[in-house]
């Protein structure tokens, strides 16, 4: 009986795997075609303003900022080495708010731990404390 | 001699309003509007169509036909709550929403379609952030960019009355966020054809973002091309 109830287990595990495994696999296809359209790409260059060198003649006036941060939203994930142990958290709220929502629920020794691979690994960007901090968070 | 340089003046007059028509009204976007200006990165720009009536598009965007799947036609509508728009609406969206800082325009689409060219005003977060769990970092954090509010150890009791009565903003939250002052969002790809920007909406509604709040410009870079609208190389 446990035999039986352990491989309808087993089973059942293996037909989530594959199917869990399926999607990705038609994920990683279908952004695999993107990017291979996306290579291919040119666009219509009669309606295109080249910001840096048209910018200027398109605009209709100066002066009026709203959004800026926006530019760099989507991409600022860089971590720069050498933030002092004191400022990290304040450094986490202001440019990673996410990540220091999650960082902020840890105990002080893991917050220490998080700094101290931080500052230990010359390389370390935002990917890698995110990941330090889902692993203590898991723990 | 007065005579001669009043004719010289009012033909320089009519020459000048006959080129100031010629070069920015010709084509005009609606009867009444020439062109909108959108802010990008700090700076307003102008949209408006290309002047050559005899221009046709060319490039990527006068191509008909993709493999579908998985570049299949979307219909109309993704969900009954979320508004499917077209250009004068977008246009429209950037002048109040986006000016005011109530509303964002998303190109949904990975970042080596972003890089060749965008919509002026428009902000690249690529779909596949959206369909990350909302437990995910990036999506966190780009929920929070998006003004959304991270709720904790919210009573169990208060969130089934919020989910009932739908009282206190309950259909603006979740267990986890709060969507009350979360912005606007217009969230476009690359035409009709486009599985990125519908599916990017999709991780939204999954992330419990409101309908309602959400928007969706089916046309997206094809039919924008098609109408000859201004885009833009966004800044590396």
């Amino acid at each position: 009986m446990l035999f039986l109830a352990r491989s309808i287990f087993n089973i059942f595990i293996m037909v989530l795997f594959l199917g869990t495994h399926a999607a990705v696999a038609e994920d990683d296809a279908y952004l695999e075609m993107l990017e291979g359209e996306a290579e291919k790409l040119s666009l219509d260059q009669s309606g295109q303003l080249n910001k840096e060198e048209d910018a200027d003649d398109a605009k209709s006036g100066k002066g009026i900022k709203l959004n800026a941060k926006w530019g760099a939203a989507a991409t600022s994930d860089i971590l720069p080495p050498g933030i002092p142990e004191d400022v990290f958290p304040a450094y986490l709220k202001k440019n990673f708010y996410g990540t220091y929502v999650f960082y902020r629920k840890l105990n002080a020794v893991d917050k220490r731990t998080i700094y101290y691979h931080y500052s230990e690994n010359e390389s370390a960007n935002i990917d890698t404390v995110r990941e330090d901090i889902l692993s203590h968070l898991k723990e | 001699m007065s005579r001669l340089f009043s004719g010289v003046v009012l033909s320089v007059a009519t020459l000048i309003s006959f080129s100031a028509y010629s070069a920015e009204d010709k084509v005009k976007i609606t009867q009444d509007m020439t062109h909108a200006t959108v802010l990008v990165d700090g700076d307003l720009v102008k949209i408006s169509r290309i002047q050559d009536t005899e221009h046709k598009i060319e490039g990527s965007f006068a191509k008909t036909s993709r493999p579908c799947p998985p570049f299949c036609i979307n219909p109309i509508s993704l969900d009954e709550n979320v508004k499917t728009v077209a250009e004068l609406e977008v246009l429209e969206f950037m002048e109040r929403s986006m000016r005011d800082g109530h509303g964002v325009v998303i190109d949904a689409r990975t970042p080596s379609w972003y890089k060749k060219g965008t919509i002026p005003g428009s902000i690249n977060i690529p779909f596949t952030i959206f369909e990350k769990d909302p437990s995910d970092f990036e999506l966190s954090e780009v929920l929070l960019k998006l003004g959304a509010v991270e709720r904790e150890d919210v009573n169990p009791m208060l969130r089934t009355i919020e989910e009932t009565t739908g009282l206190l903003d309950g259909n603006q939250k979740t267990d986890t966020w709060d969507f009350s002052d979360a912005k606007e969002l217009l969230l476009w790809c690359n035409g009709p054809w486009c599985g990125q920007s519908p599916r990017a909406i999709r991780g939204l509604l999954k992330a419990g973002y409101p309908a309602e709040k959400l928007f969706y410009y089916r046309g997206g870079m094809q039919v924008w091309q098609l109408l000859g609208l201004t885009t833009i190389v966004p800044k590396d």
